[in-house]
């Protein structure tokens, strides 16, 4: 199963990509939105893991974009938040993610039970 | 809380933040010198992007004072990207302030192990929000 990271933090690139590696996932990893978008394209990935806020395109954008291509529907999308984020949740659940991850205060065991439920639908 | 050994990811965040802050302290000098005015919301957008991953960072660390001071200056530069005028030559010395705040507590994490108290610093700039940037945070 291959799994597209679009994340510019270098610190939870790596962190994602070894948990994710280690539980035998196949890892992309997209450090800006414009590249992540064409990744989706290019790679058609089974899941993609999406931060808000990015450079040259910020996870709403890419959303958008992905509603206006009809990849929404058969792409689980599960959004990355952090503090002080919940109302950037509430909107990207609104454009279509299925689901969020908050990466500062979690437990991966149950991040990996999210994923899989959704690889499984 | 993470279930996770979270040792093995401090050099990984120390350098991080370093890189976070040294993207901030020269885009702070960019935003000064630049007078066109879409170069310098360029500049704000990234120290905006700056705090933010800071603040993720030093939230999974357990950073939790960091993290709070981070998310308030986050607040304020998310209004200010919108519209750099509210960046005043006043205010980026406060900010320059918070900023060289930040490199010490970088240094304190490094040595000590342990981040510096936000709790004075968290309360002028959330005032500062409050005052001055409140009303255009939409």
């Amino acid at each position: 199963m291959k799994i597209l990271i679009i994340e510019d933090d270098p610190f939870f690139q790596k962190y994602f990509s070894t948990k994710l590696q280690e539980n035998g996932f196949e890892v992309v990893v997209s450090a800006d939105g414009e590249d992540g978008l064409n990744k989706i394209k290019e790679i058609k990935p089974n899941l993609v893991l999406l931060d808000m806020i990015l450079p040259k395109k910020d996870g709403f954008e890419i959303l958008k974009t992905l509603n206006t291509d009809n990849i929404i529907q058969t792409l689980p999308i599960i959004v990355f938040s952090t503090l002080g984020q919940e109302t950037d949740v509430q909107k990207a659940i609104k454009l279509g993610a299925k689901d969020f991850i908050n990466k500062s205060f979690f437990d991966f065991d149950k991040i990996l039970t999210k994923i899989n439920s959704f690889l499984k639908k | 809380m993470a279930s996770i050994d979270l040792s093995s990811y401090n050099d990984l965040f120390i350098t991080n933040a370093r890189n976070c802050i040294d993207t901030i302290n020269k885009n702070v000098i960019l935003f000064s010198l630049s007078a066109n005015e879409q170069e310098k919301k360029t500049a704000i957008s990234e120290i905006f992007r700056m705090i933010h991953m800071l603040k993720s960072q030093s939230a999974f660390m357990g950073y939790s004072s960091t993290a709070g001071f981070c998310l308030i200056l986050e607040k304020i530069f998310y209004v200010i990207k919108n519209n750099v005028n509210l960046l005043t030559a006043d205010k980026l010395s406060e900010f320059k302030q918070a900023f060289t705040l930040l490199t010490s507590n970088i240094q304190s994490i490094t040595e000590q192990k342990k981040e510096l108290d936000f709790s004075e610093s968290l309360n002028k700039f959330a005032m500062i929000y409050k005052e001055h940037y409140e009303d255009s945070d939409h």
